[in-house]
């Protein structure tokens, strides 16, 4: 049976939830793991005992460079972005998944011609307000910089997720 | 005094405080969405 045009446009939003949350989640973990990289090697730096090692005698202009950007470093941790985005995107993919759960089980209504199409549009259109006021709320005044990267991965890991709860193959 | 106070007073930026598009700006748009599985038709409006 062909799709009326609502259900198709409330299939496509709910696809770029879908989507937006694996980015999101993806985006999440890149920072934590930046964040943690760079905590990692200021420590590494700031230890007496790694400093003390006779090693740095042969190779002292190596570890004068280490010690100079560890330096740069620590001195504008507080202005990288990756910790306040991960607070923030903490709280928006909290957000993003509860809207995911929701509106995912509302297809079966929508699927099951239980909805009109005034009913399912506004539902459709209900999925953009929540977004935008998760957006509005956790962001700020900042915005996130695209990934090409993580969407591709994030539009994969979504055609997997199609692929095994929604696929049209007996 | 006035002067003064004349000095301080912040330049308007024209850019500030304009509300921005966070669907579009944060968050790419999706293309490619594979078909939907097969549906009933709506129900008809009363």
């Amino acid at each position: 049976m062909s799709i009326n045009i609502y259900q198709d446009k409330y299939w496509k939003e709910l696809y770029q939830l879908r989507v937006h949350v694996n980015y999101l989640e993806i985006y999440m973990e890149r920072s934590e793991r930046m964040d943690k990289t760079i905590n990692i090697f200021l420590a590494i730096t700031s230890s007496s005992s790694i400093c003390g090692w006779a090693i740095w005698n042969k190779f002292g202009f190596i570890w004068g460079m280490i010690i100079a950007v560890s330096q740069l470093i620590n001195a504008i941790k507080y202005f990288l972005p990756y910790r306040d985005r991960m607070k923030s995107l903490n709280k928006i993919v909290r957000d993003f998944d509860e809207l995911l759960v929701f509106f995912e089980m509302r297809w079966f209504d929508v699927s099951e011609g239980k909805l009109t199409e005034e009913e399912i549009n506004n539902l459709q259109f209900e999925i953009r307000k929540k977004k935008l006021e998760s957006l509005k709320k956790h962001l700020g005044a900042s915005s996130l910089p695209v990934k090409d990267k993580y969407f591709c991965m994030a539009k994969d890991n979504a055609n997997a997720y199609i692929n095994n709860f929604y696929s049209m193959e007996e | 005094m006035a002067d003064k106070e004349k000095a301080i007073k912040p330049i308007p930026n024209p850019k500030r405080g304009k509300p921005k598009d966070f669907s579009e700006k944060s968050l790419p748009p999706v293309d490619n969405t594979p078909p939907a599985p097969p549906v009933k038709p709506p129900k008809k409006e009363k």
